[in-house]
């Protein structure tokens, strides 16, 4: 079977590299980007059967939500599930990502083994 | 009654009855009229064949008069109207019957002339019958032709009759018809159907007329029809029976279905009372919120009792429980981040969020300290969102501190295990040379300003001579401290990068040190070894006593006194008995002070001495027993005195030999043990006989007393015994010495340990 693909989007390199070491180590394969912008030029260029995305809400240019609705509008991925990473909290914003992309919000630190556990289950399902 | 079907069918039924009984009157007349006709036609040829002869002689001699008169003759006959005779040269000799006020006028003599009269004139109203009339030569030669008219009055006169005769008879034909059909129509028909509809507006439950109750089909013989409206009252009745039995069925089910919301609400209101039981009662802080995290009404009243704060619907749950905590501004805006992720998703979210959900804090709840446990629930609606958390505090600031004490002792007993292990003696004298290590090497850094290398060497050279000893004592609690120290003295040493930190090197070596000082003080206060030198004091107290007690009577005797010392020697490897434990007898008294109790009378057999090496286990052993006794054993003096026991109550020790085994038995007049709290505390272990339940004060967390103490009665003491008395080759055990009473039973510890131990001079031999 074929790997399943996930997208990260974050600007620290730090986490981003955490989170994708250990995905990789759990047999996904990681797209990585440190901009929305990249991520998004990507996207525009490539059909990819892409599983989840996991964005950083704190991103310079294009924040994460953004990059959600950018995400969202692309027919190939109305239901993918996105996992939306922050620190702070901002209850209008995470409404917003919740009722209109659909988005997860996931309070940092992570949780490496429920993290995996949620990915896991919700890619072979295939559905949001 | 238009409305009426009956009417309808006879309306129908006569109208077309009517039209066709018209048709065949009508018929009939017209046969009658022509008849009429063809007899007239035939009487007018009879009088025409009587008279064509003399008329046609009469024309032939032109004799007009003769005509005349013959003419006269036959206009003589009722049926004639009027004749006229045409010659053949039109030369008309006419000749007809005057009707007064009639238009049949035919001809008229005027003046001695003919005229032409009107006679064609309404030809139409006339019957005409014409003859030739022939000459009386030659039958073929035609010398005028004789006109005889009749009027079709005399046609309708005679008809008049026969008519009305027909017409009355249809007449009477469409009463007779019409009261049939009336009668059958109304028999078969309109009673039946009168019948039904009074039935079909019964079975219409929006009518006023509705009811089941009887049979409304009430016509036996409609009901036994066999066609279409018998059929139809059979369906009604049937529809009927049907709609009865709906009705029952319906009746039965909702008076089931009110007994099930009776029951159902019942059981809600049950339901509803037991969870605000739950929450009146239950000893646990509960409360919900939901996304605006301010408290909902129905929370516990335990929540009350634990913050010391009333009415607290509406108060932000982080306010109640964080504000006077020790939970950073950065946890906490954490734990909300959290939150807000959480309400309103999914139980995924939940689960993601869920480690930052604060699980204990340490709160200032008016004056006191409580540790609080909490346990976060979301409350899921029926799209499977999380609607509301549900928040559950606990305080578990007793069961910490019991928890800590409890590892604490343990700890302690573990330590005082690694002391027996070599000795205390020989423990204490190691501990004193580790500590001048520790001191030197404390000198060394405070002393300088830089650590050289040459002194981070005798600092390493130091540390690992301690670590080396700590490990072959097998003091685990040190062992680790001296190691890191020591790692940290070796990267310096190899590293020459790398600046000493002389606050770090200080405060590890001040970490080694309390270290010992805790097996020190274990040493002192529970193995009860004295700093100084009460062995030679003893000694040297024996030896007077020797030599003052051998009269000394020259070379001989000194050699004897010699001789005795040096047995008295081997005798001070042994310890009395009552000495061992004299610490012990004395520390009974505060003891009992403390649970409010009197001083036990204590009974040893002195004359036994216990193996030097071996009296610190000994009296280990013998302190924990003494303890559990006073403690669970020995009543108050108001029970006691209730019992008709003496006010402070005895203990036992007796010793025996048996084969290879020194046996001690140990006990005391008290209660007994207590089978029944023991078997309750052990709920997951089957037990059958008493002894075996007995037996379960040797297990770890197990102990009769309800209440924990300071002094024993946590269940980790008799385990340790055990461990300690079997670790030496011996063994500990309960005999019962009595039957159980009140759940109680008397019974005695049964010591065994090896002989060679003990030193016994009056045997009891078993």
């Amino acid at each position: 079977m074929d790997k399943k693909i996930i997208m990260i989007v974050d600007d620290a390199d730090e986490i981003r590299m955490e989170i994708k070491a250990l995905l990789e180590s759990h047999d996904f394969f990681v797209r990585d980007f440190s901009s929305s912008k990249k991520a998004a030029d990507y996207l525009k260029n490539h059909e990819e059967d892409i599983s989840l995305f996991i964005f950083d809400y704190h991103m310079p240019v294009m924040n994460g939500l953004e990059l959600c609705d950018y995400v969202r509008n692309d027919p190939n991925y109305k239901g993918t599930p996105i996992f939306m990473l922050t620190t702070e909290r901002n209850a209008d914003l995470m409404k917003k990502g919740k009722e209109q992309y659909r988005a997860r919000w996931l309070v940092k630190p992570l949780n490496p083994p429920i993290l995996i556990k949620h990915i896991s289950s919700l890619t072979n399902l295939g559905i949001n | 009654m238009k409305k009426q079907l009956s009417w309808k069918i006879i309306q129908y039924i006569l109208g077309v009855y009517i039209i066709i009984g018209l048709l065949i009157t009508a018929f009939q007349v017209s046969i009658e009229y022509e008849g009429i006709k063809s007899n007239l036609i035939e009487s007018m040829e009879e009088i025409s064949g009587s008279f064509v002869e003399p008329l046609a002689v009469s024309l032939w001699d032109y004799n007009f008069k003769g005509v005349q008169k013959t003419i006269k003759g036959i206009t003589s006959y009722g049926t004639i109207v009027g004749a006229k005779v045409l010659s053949d040269n039109e030369d008309i000799i006419l000749y007809g019957k005057i009707i007064d006020d009639g238009e049949v006028v035919l001809a008229k003599e005027e003046d001695g002339k003919i005229k032409k009269i009107k006679s064609e004139e309404s030809p139409n109203k006339l019957i005409e019958h014409t003859s030739d009339l022939v000459s009386g030569r030659d039958a073929n030669e035609k010398i005028g032709t004789l006109y005889l008219y009749s009027s079709h009055e005399f046609i309708i006169d005679r008809i008049k009759v026969g008519a009305s005769i027909i017409l009355l008879k249809f007449i009477l034909q469409v009463i007779a018809l019409a009261s049939v059909a009336l009668v059958t129509i109304a028999w078969l028909v309109s009673a039946p159907l009168k019948k039904l509809k009074i039935a079909s507006a019964k079975i219409n439950p929006k009518s006023p007329d509705f009811s089941l109750d009887t049979n409304f089909v009430q016509d036996s013989k409609l009901m036994e029809r066999y066609d279409e409206l018998g059929v139809l009252a059979k369906s009604l009745e049937a529809a009927r029976v049907a709609l009865l039995d709906r009705d029952a069925r319906i009746q039965d089910y909702s008076h089931n279905l009110e007994n099930k919301v009776e029951a159902r609400t019942k059981e809600l209101n049950q339901k509803n009372s037991d969870i605000k039981g739950i929450l009146t009662n239950i000893e646990q802080g509960i409360l919900t919120f939901g996304e605006d995290c301010l408290i909902m009404p129905e929370y516990s009243s335990f929540l009350e009792r634990l913050f010391e704060r009333r009415h607290l619907a509406g108060v932000p749950f982080i306010d109640l429980i964080f504000k006077d905590s020790n939970i950073s501004e950065n946890d906490l805006d954490q734990l909300m981040a959290a939150l807000n992720s959480i309400i309103d998703d999914d139980e995924i979210v939940f689960e993601l969020n869920e480690h930052l959900l604060i699980k204990e804090c340490l709160v200032d709840i008016g004056s006191n300290k409580k540790v609080l446990e909490l346990e976060w629930q979301p409350i899921l609606s029926a799209e499977g969102f999380t609607s509301k958390v549900m928040l559950i505090v606990k305080d578990v600031t007793e069961m910490r501190k019991v928890k800590l004490e409890a590892e604490q002792q343990k700890k302690e007993l573990h330590m005082i295990g690694e002391i027996l292990n070599i000795g205390p003696e020989k423990a204490r004298e190691l501990i004193s040379d580790q500590i001048k290590y520790l001191d030197i090497n404390e000198e060394i850094i405070k002393s300088r300003t830089t650590v050289s290398d040459e002194s981070i060497a005798i600092l390493f050279r130091n540390l690992h001579t301690v670590k080396g000893t700590t490990r072959s004592l097998g003091f685990g609690g040190v062992v680790d401290l001296v190691h890191s120290a020591e790692q940290y003295y070796d990267t310096l040493r190899k590293d020459n990068s790398c600046k000493a930190d002389k606050g770090r090197m200080l405060k590890e070596l001040e970490l080694i040190k309390e270290s010992f000082g805790v097996y020190e003080r274990l040493i002192e206060e529970k193995i009860g070894l004295k700093r100084g030198l009460e062995h030679t004091e003893e000694f040297m107290k024996a030896f007077d006593e020797q030599i003052a007690a051998v009269p000394i009577n020259g070379e001989k005797d000194i050699v004897r006194v010699f001789k005795r010392i040096l047995n008295t020697r081997e005798d001070f490897k042994f310890i009395k008995l009552d000495k061992v434990i004299g610490g012990i007898v004395d520390s009974m008294s505060s003891i009992a002070a403390n649970m409010n109790k009197a001083k036990p009378r204590v009974h040893v057999d002195s004359a036994i001495s216990v193996l030097k090496d071996k009296s610190a286990l000994f009296r280990d052993i013998m302190a924990h027993l003494f303890r559990n006794s006073i403690d669970h054993g020995i009543e108050t003096p108001e029970a006691r005195k209730e019992k008709g026991k003496n006010e402070s109550g005895d203990i036992y020790l007796h010793s025996r030999i048996q084969g290879r085994f020194a046996v001690f038995d140990f006990f005391d007049d008290g209660s007994g043990l207590n089978l029944d709290v023991l078997k309750n505390n052990a709920k997951d272990i089957e037990l059958g006989t008493d002894e075996e339940v007995a037996d379960l004060i040797f297990k770890s967390g197990i102990s009769t007393s309800e209440k924990i103490t300071d002094i024993s009665g946590r269940g980790v003491g008799m385990e340790a015994v055990r461990s300690f008395v079997e670790s030496e080759g011996g063994s500990i055990d309960i005999e019962f010495t009595a039957p159980k009473e009140n759940g109680f039973r008397p019974f005695k510890y049964v010591i065994k340990f090896r002989v060679e131990y003990f030193k016994i001079k009056t045997l009891h031999v078993a």
